[in-house]
């Protein structure tokens, strides 16, 4: 196998078993892979779609990822038609020779606004009412609704039914697979943000039924004044811990809620001030240039240096901004560490950053900033490793273990392909000649054997990757 | 000239190390001096009193430092009366060989021995008449605090012979840490008032004339005052005084809370000062920026901003590249880390409506084993004067047992240590105890209660437990990070 001029050796031996990765290497632009004890462990070019979020779940013995895509249209090898961006469904059982299995078209658009860049899958055994032998898939399609897809046949797709629809916006949804109740983030025509909450318990995913709307007060129809900022997503720790974080914000704005599950659920359900306010235990309002898109719990940590003090444990939220200008052309958007360990003060203690110097991410084009950490708590990694997407600075993890400390210690930055486009936007706006080429990974998730999964918001696809060296050591793999 | 084998040289280095170590350990003391790109200039043992604060100023040429003192007492060896603590005065000018000038005794309830607030006098601030507005130009004026029950203001243009010269308040129930800005006058003076619900709010002075006061206002926390319901203790987010930014700033930075529970308050200073002074919840609002509270584990007793620093990593960011930050610390106060973990945050308040916390600094507990070292473990408070040597670079701060540490602050998101100087515990040091399982057992350590610089760059920390006053300098890669050049 050639390489275009002489490869890194970490580079010739992912090229060596990932045949797909040699077409990374046939890139026109001048960035090649850039790797801290990460190794790539496969690849699948998505059929060059735009990529929001990945989610891997094991069926039946196959691991099955589902990547929900940014509006597009592209070709479907498997059906020789062109589509809009949809759902890709792919077996990752063995990472390194992925397997496109099906593609489900979304809605027609470009970028956030078309698609079906959301997706998350449950079991039918952990659903109260699901069909033990089924599993089944949460998209959104586009901004306009909520679907519910019968994948136990991941190959073969079938709707089961549409939850709600009429929508102007949808985002980062959340599903409690051991409840059924979905977080859907949506847009109801009345409400006077963009983004908000519908809540629906979806025990039988056949027969959704409507919990209530929910967001900050402010945002309700008939609210006066300036609205809190749009929701992006929320993060449930479930009715044991009987929390939902919601995030909201991106580059701007930033607000984490905490809110009290049980009272969400069971509270009134009239968008009223007073009803929206009773679940809520607190609110962070973040200074007006970060935002707040994705809000992770980090509970129970023990501090080691703590060890000899009263009170050595403590609960965080690990909060991520979210870049969205090119070439920082706004506040820089990074990580956030808020002591939750009393709930009605959250508190910031720490933040992080990937120095811009480090790679001239800046000059690199697109956008460069935080976006996301994995959601899955896989206990190979919960307490001890988070991985953060950074744009074109690539995947970043840091040891968390302190959270006080975060400390980074492995990156990847996938190289640029002949896939990798430019943001649509910066074409629209500008000369398309100036509009930089750079990689843009947008979101991450790890499954329960450890592999880690990043997907390109310019393109260049879906890498699969592991971790190696001291910063493998930090995980669990027992 | 006989010649010497290497072989008894060497045996003769052992034994003079040995010798000297068995010194340092009969010394009742099991700690010797810890360092690091710091180094001890000169010390004065202050008599052996419990200090509180050092300010230091240059007066007609001289380099004089004024220590206040917690309550205790001790033999003025000037005079070989035994007095209670109050100011110690010396002349640093030579700080190899400070000179010890004066001790400005107390008396009565100033006397406590518990050291706690209320003791001996712990506040000194001193202002040159030419600063002043109204003050004489070749005089120098010391503020200090007597006991809990007196304000008072002395003329210390001779410090080897100190007068009183007024009364600013007295019948108070508590003093603290004041502030008082040398060139408008005004003071911050941290008392406490029968009729107010907690035992320290904040009265604002003005001292333009240093033989006038006026009082301006008082000011705390709604819920502070007088009439309101009863909050749930005195100690409710009681004040440790603030840091003033003058008039240019327009900023009050006041730090509320004792034990937990604490709270940053950002205050202006314009309409504090000029505001309707009737102490109703809605007066005391109206100044207010921003509250932010710490929670229940943290209370806010020193702060210090850092305004318009530039974020290198930030250059080529087209916004918030240039931010303002607030160093708030808590106050350790357990023995032996009988309490939550204490530490520095780094307060984000480029938009000072929305305040958030976005980094800590921590003396890590394993790289001193310093809860098992008696006493406190944990951060008291910084220097205060910003001199351009050090502003916006180093800050340093009193951490008690692990003595001073020195934080390179150029990018607040990521503080750094750089230097440190834990001193030798000595034959004055007291020990520190707690009780377990009924039974009292002391450890003898340092804790290092405040640290304060010059003009001229050194660095004078004091000892709550009677160990004295060392003068130090940065060394190494932490002095480059100063700025001696100018």
């Amino acid at each position: 196998m050639k390489m275009r001029n002489g490869g890194s050796i970490l580079i010739a031996l992912a090229c060596a078993s990932v045949a797909s990765l040699a077409l990374a290497q046939a890139s026109k632009p001048e960035q090649r892979a850039e790797v801290s004890n990460m190794k790539l462990a496969g690849y699948n070019d998505l059929q060059a779609r735009s990529a929001y979020q990945p989610v891997i779940v094991e069926q039946k013995g196959r691991w099955i990822a589902y990547i929900g895509h940014h509006g597009g249209e592209r070709l479907n090898p498997l059906t020789g038609r062109n589509e809009y961006n949809g759902t890709s469904i792919i077996d990752v059982t063995d990472p390194a020779k992925t397997k496109y299995l099906f593609h489900i078209p979304g809605e027609e658009g470009r970028g956030e606004t078309g698609g079906a860049q959301m997706v998350r899958i449950c079991a039918g055994k952990d659903l109260p009412r699901g069909d033990p032998g089924k599993f089944y898939m949460l998209r959104v399609f586009g901004n306009q609704a909520h679907e519910l897809w019968d994948v136990t046949v991941p190959e073969q797709p079938k709707l089961i039914t549409t939850i709600v629809k009429g929508l102007r916006s949808t985002h980062k949804n959340w599903w409690e697979c051991d409840t059924g109740i979905a977080y859907l983030v949506s847009g109801p025509p009345d409400w006077r943000v963009r983004r908000m909450t519908k809540i629906y318990d979806l025990a039988d995913p056949a027969k959704p039924v409507f919990v209530r709307d929910f967001g900050l007060d402010g945002q309700q129809p008939g609210a006066s004044g300036q609205a809190p900022f749009e929701l992006h997503g929320p993060i449930s720790a479930g009715p044991k811990r009987n929390r939902v974080y919601f995030g909201h914000g991106n580059n701007k704005f930033g607000i984490l809620q905490i809110v009290d599950r049980e009272k969400l659920l069971k509270g009134p359900k009239d968008v009223t001030r007073e009803n929206l306010l009773y679940p809520q235990i607190s609110r962070l309002d973040f200074p007006i240039n970060s935002g707040a898109h994705t809000v992770f719990p980090l509970f129970d940590m023990e501090i080691a240096d703590f060890a000899k003090s009263k009170d050595s444990k403590r609960d965080f939220i690990f909060v991520v901004n979210e870049s969205i200008q090119d070439e920082c052309n706004e506040a820089r958007q990074m990580v956030w560490i808020v002591d939750v360990t009393q709930e009605t003060k959250p508190f910031g203690v720490a933040s992080w950053t990937v120095p811009e110097a480090s790679g001239n991410f800046c000059s690199r084009g697109e956008r460069f900033g935080a976006h996301a950490s994995n959601e899955n708590m896989t206990p190979i990694y919960y307490g001890r490793l988070i991985f953060v997407t950074w744009f074109n600075a690539g995947l970043r993890t840091l040891d968390i273990r302190d959270p006080y400390h975060p400390k980074e210690v492995a990156y990847y930055i996938p190289a640029i392909t002949a896939k990798t486009q430019p943001d649509p936007t910066c074409v629209k706006r500008r000369n398309p000649a100036t509009c930089k080429i750079a990689i843009q990974t947008n979101n991450v998730e790890v499954d329960d054997r450890g592999y880690i999964y990043i997907v390109d918001r310019a393109d260049t696809g879906m890498h699969i990757l592991e971790l190696t060296g001291a910063a493998r050591a930090i995980a669990n793999f027992k | 000239m006989k010649v010497i084998s290497a072989a008894v040289l060497a045996m003769a280095l052992m034994f003079a190390l040995a010798a000297s170590m068995a010194a340092a350990q009969s010394a009742q003391n099991n700690q010797r001096a810890d360092a690091m790109n710091m180094r001890l200039v000169g010390y004065s043992d202050l008599q052996g009193r419990s200090a509180f604060l050092p300010v230091i100023v240059e007066q007609h040429g001289r380099w004089i430092a004024y220590v206040g003192h917690q309550g205790g007492t001790a033999v003025n060896s000037l005079n070989g009366k035994s007095e209670g603590n109050g100011t110690s005065i010396l002349d640093v000018t030579d700080p190899k060989h400070p000179k010890y000038l004066h001790h400005l005794a107390t008396t009565g309830g100033a006397l406590l021995t518990n050291r706690g607030e209320g003791s001996g006098a712990l506040s000194v601030q001193v202002c040159a008449g030419k600063d002043l507005p109204k003050g004489d130009r070749e005089k120098f004026y010391m503020l200090r605090s007597v006991g809990s029950e007196t304000q008072e203001m002395w003329d210390v243009t001779r410090p080897e012979n100190p007068a009183r010269i007024a009364i600013v308040a007295d019948k108070l129930q508590s003093t603290h840490a004041n502030w008082w800005e040398c060139d408008t006058g005004i003071a911050y003076i941290n008392s406490g008032l029968p009729d107010w619900q907690v035992r320290r709010i904040t009265q604002v002075f003005d001292l333009s004339d240093p033989v006038k006061p006026v009082l301006i206002r008082n000011f705390g926390l709604p819920g502070q005052q007088p009439g309101a319901p009863k909050p749930p203790s005195v100690r409710w987010r009681d004040g440790h005084g603030p840091f003033s930014t003058g008039p240019q700033g327009n900023r009050l930075y006041f730090g509320y809370g004792n034990l937990g529970d604490g709270a940053l308050q950002i205050v202006d200073r314009q309409k504090l000062l000029t505001g309707p002074p009737e102490p109703t919840s809605e007066n005391l609002l109206s100044p207010q920026i921003a509250l932010l509270m710490a929670g229940k584990r943290q209370a806010v007793h020193g702060v210090y901003p850092l305004l318009g620093m530039e974020i290198a990593d930030f250059a080529k960011s087209t916004k918030g590249r240039v931010r303002d930050f607030i160093l708030i610390m808590p106050e350790a106060i357990e023995n032996e880390c009988r309490e939550e973990p204490q530490m520095l945050i780094v307060v984000d308040v480029t938009h000072e409506t929305e305040p958030v916390g976005v980094a800590n600094f921590q003396v890590s507990e394993k790289s001193g084993n310093f809860c098992s070292r008696g006493a406190r473990f944990g951060p008291h408070s910084t220097n205060t004067r910003l001199t351009p040597i050090y502003h916006k670079r180093v800050v340093f701060v009193a951490w008690f047992n692990a003595g001073v540490r020195a934080l390179d602050v150029r990018n607040p998101f990521n503080l750094k240590e750089i230097g440190y100087y834990v001193p030798a515990t000595n034959a004055n040091t007291e020990p520190s105890c707690v009780k377990e399982d009924g039974k009292q057992h002391c450890k003898t350590a340092i804790v290092t209660n405040a640290v304060e610089v010059d003009d001229r760059g050194y660095i004078y920390m004091v000892d709550r437990n009677n160990t004295g006053m060392h003068i130090l300098e940065l060394t190494g890669s932490a002095r480059q990070v100063a700025n001696f050049n100018k």
